[in-house]
C-alpha cells in the first residue's frame, strides 16, 4: 500500500495547504475476545483530509470504517501510525493545543438515539460543548449561540427546553449536527449519518450536510456504506475492505473508473430505481455469477 | 382458479400505544395478489406496511384487526388458532428482518428447518431429507461443519438463508419477505435477493415484498404498492409507478432515492 491515500488527482484545489487531519499508516486492533485471534481493523491506512474537502470512506460491515473514524478524534488510539492535526501527532497533544484539536475536530455517529443524551434538554446537549471550549461564555451566551447553530439546522429555539425522546429520527440528527456546529469546527467527522434515516429525511439531512459545508468551508469525513450517498455528496472517496483502503481517488475515478475488483463487485450490487435498468443490471449480475460460478447457489463471499 | 390468490379488503389494524390506548395505524387498506405474482409493498417507517404483513398471519398478539383477509377466498380473521397455524408455514410462508428472531440458536439448523414439515405432519425422516435439499439449494449446508451446525455458525446472509429455507420448504403458494435484506451488506443482499427470486419463480410463489428500498423494488416487483400514514396513497405496475407516479408522494420518495446511476456534474472541489 503506497502511503498516499486520498491525496491528489488534481481535485485539491488551488491551495497547496498542509492536510488538516490527516492518517499516516494507522493500524487499530479490537481486543480480542478469549480464544479468537485478533484481527487488525485498521491495518495501515493513510488518509488525508484538507480543509474545505469533502471525503467519503465507503466499505461494507467489518471493514474498519468506523473505527478509523474513532482513531481520527482520538477515541481509540492507534497501535501503529499517527493522526495529525495540522501537522502535529495528536497523540502528544495535551493543554491548548488538545482542546483546539478537540473543538476544531467535531463527530456526527450514526444513532441519533443513543448518541443524545436522554436526560439533558436540547439547551444543554447542544451548549455542553460550549461549557468546555468557551469558558468566557455565560449561560445567556452560550443559550444565545446554541439559538444560532439551531437554526442553522433548521429548529425553532422553542426545542430548546425538550428532551431528545420529543423529536424523530431527523431532527435528532439535526441537533446531533448542531452540537457540532456550535463549536465553530474545521471538520466534522460523520460516521454513517443518515442510514438510520427514511429516505425522505435522509435526502433532507444530506442537503443540510452540504448546505452547511460550503457555508463554513467545513471539511467533512463521510463515512457510510450506502456508495450512492457517498456519490452524491463527495469530491473523493476512499474504499475499505478488511481494515485497508484498497481503492482511493475522486469521486469519478473511482465511481466510473474502479481499478480493483473490489470496488467493481461492490458497485455492480447496488440496486438502481429504475425498473428497466435494474432489472438488465440484476440479469447482468446473475450472469456473470453463474459463469463464475456453474455450482448453483454458491456463495462467493460473505462474512 | 379464478380470484385472486390473497385478498385484503378494509383492513384495520388497532395497536396499543405507550399509553395502553388503542390506536389506529392501518386505515381501510385494499391490496390483492394473484398466484404467483410479485408485489412490493413500499413505505417509510410508521407507513404500516409491516404491520400489514404481520397482520396476514395475525403474528400479532396485542393488536386488534378489522376487515376481511382471504387467501384463496377463505377468511383468515377469525379463524381458529389451530388452522391458523396450517395456514402459517404451509400455505404462508414469512421471512423476517432479522434472521435471528426466527432461529433457535439451540436447535440445529437442518432441524429447524425440518421442523416445519414436522409440525405440518411429515415423518421426520423425510422432512431432514427435504430440509437438506432445500438448504442445499440455498447454499448453506456447505457453510456448515460436516453439513450441520447452529445458526451462530453462520454469517449475517447464511442465517437469513436458513430463514428463506424455514419459509419456503413447506412449498407455500405465498411468500412474504419484510425488508429480508436490508440488514445485509449490498453484495450479500444481491446473493440472498437472487436467490429468493430464483426459488420463487422456480416454485411459482407469490411474493409481498416489504421493503423501504425503491432499487430493490425496481428489479424484483411486478406491482408496486406505496403506503404512508397506515393508508394505501397509490398502486401500479413497477414500470409505470417509476415513470409517472400519480401521487405527489410518490413523486417525493422516488425524488429522494439517491441515485448510483445518477448523472452528476464534474467532480466538485
Amino acid at each position: 500500500m503506497t502511503g498516499d491515500g486520498v491525496t491528489g488527482d488534481g481535485v485539491t484545489g488551488d491551495g497547496v495547504t498542509a492536510p488538516l487531519l490527516a492518517a499516516e499508516g494507522v493500524c487499530y486492533s479490537h481486543p480480542a475476545a478469549s480464544g479468537t485471534p485478533s484481527r487488525r481493523a485498521v491495518d495501515d491506512v493513510s488518509l488525508e483530509l484538507s480543509a474545505g474537502e469533502v471525503v467519503g470512506v465507503v466499505g461494507e460491515s467489518g471493514s474498519g470504517k468506523s473505527t478509523l473514524a474513532r482513531t481520527l478524534v482520538r477515541l481509540l488510539r492507534p497501535e501503529a501510525g499517527t493522526v495529525r492535526y495540522r501537522g502535529e501527532d495528536v497523540a502528544g497533544l495535551r493543554g491548548d493545543r488538545l482542546r483546539a484539536y478537540r473543538r476544531d475536530v467535531q463527530m456526527v455517529f450514526q444513532d441519533p438515539y443513543s448518541s443524545l443524551n436522554p436526560r439533558m434538554t436540547v439547551e444543554e446537549i447542544v451548549g455542553e460543548g460550549l461549557v468546555v471550549h468557551e469558558r468566557g461564555l455565560d449561560r445567556a451566551g452560550r443559550r444565545e449561540r446554541s439559538v444560532t447553530a439551531l437554526a442553522e439546522v433548521g429548529l425553532d429555539a422553542d426545542v430548546l427546553d425538550r428532551h431528545p425522546r420529543a423529536f424523530s429520527g431527523g431532527q435528532r440528527q439535526r441537533i446531533a449536527i448542531a452540537r457540532a456546529l456550535v463549536l465553530r469546527p474545521a471538520a466534522l467527522i460523520c460516521d454513517e449519518p443518515v442510514s438510520a434515516l427514511d429516505v425522505s429525511v435522509q435526502a433532507q439531512v444530506v442537503q443540510l450536510l452540504r448546505e452547511t459545508q460550503r457555508r463554513h468551508d467545513l471539511a467533512v469525513l463521510f463515512i457510510a456504506h450506502d456508495l450512492a450517498v457517498v456519490r452524491s455528496l463527495c469530491s473523493r472517496v476512499a474504499v475499505m475492505h478488511d481494515g485497508r483502503v484498497v481503492e482511493s481517488g475522486s469521486r469519478d475515478a473511482v465511481y466510473l473508473r474502479p481499478t480493483q475488483d473490489y470496488t467493481r463487485s461492490l458497485l455492480a450490487a447496488v440496486p438502481v430505481p429504475d425498473p428497466p435498468r435494474e432489472r438488465a443490471r440484476r440479469a447482468a449480475a446473475r450472469a456473470a455469477a453463474q459463469a463464475a460460478q456453474p455450482a448453483a447457489g454458491g456463495p462467493v463471499e460473505d462474512r | 382458479m379464478s380470484g385472486p390468490l390473497l385478498e385484503i379488503a378494509g383492513l384495520t389494524v388497532d395497536l396499543p400505544g405507550a399509553d395502553g390506548e388503542l390506536r389506529r395505524v392501518v386505515h381501510g387498506l385494499d391490496l390483492t395478489l394473484a398466484a404467483g405474482e410479485r408485489v412490493a409493498l413500499v413505505g417509510e417507517s410508521g407507513s404500516g406496511k409491516s404491520v400489514t404483513a404481520a397482520a396476514v398471519l395475525q403474528l400479532m398478539t396485542e393488536a386488534r384487526l378489522g376487515g376481511s383477509i382471504r387467501l384463496d377466498g377463505r377468511e383468515l380473521l377469525g379463524m381458529r388458532p389451530r388452522d391458523l397455524r396450517r395456514v402459517r408455514g404451509a400455505e404462508v410462508g414469512m421471512v423476517f428482518q432479522d434472521p435471528l428472531t426466527a432461529l433457535d440458536p439451540v436447535v440445529r439448523v437442518v432441524d429447524q428447518v425440518a421442523e416445519v414439515l414436522v409440525v405440518h405432519g411429515e415423518g421426520r425422516r423425510a422432512a431432514r431429507l427435504r430440509a437438506r435439499e432445500v438448504l442445499d439449494r440455498l447454499g448453506v449446508l456447505g457453510r456448515l461443519p460436516r453439513g450441520d451446525g447452529y445458526p451462530h455458525q453462520l454469517s449475517g446472509g447464511m442465517r437469513q438463508r436458513v430463514g428463506i429455507a424455514m419459509a419456503i420448504v413447506a412449498g407455500p403458494r405465498l411468500l412474504i419477505a419484510d425488508e429480508p435484506t436490508t440488514a445485509l451488506d449490498v453484495r450479500v443482499q444481491e446473493q440472498v435477493l437472487t436467490l429468493l427470486d430464483d426459488l420463487t419463480r422456480e416454485r411459482g410463489t407469490a411474493v409481498l415484498l416489504i421493503t423501504h428500498d425503491l432499487g430493490i423494488v425496481a428489479g424484483f416487483a411486478e406491482r408496486v404498492a406505496v403506503m404512508r400514514s397506515g393508508r394505501l396513497v397509490e398502486t401500479a405496475g413497477v414500470d409505470q409507478l417509476f415513470a409517472a407516479p400519480q401521487a405527489d408522494y410518490t413523486a417525493q420518495l422516488l425524488a429522494a432515492v439517491p441515485r448510483i446511476d445518477a448523472d452528476l456534474p464534474g467532480t466538485t472541489s
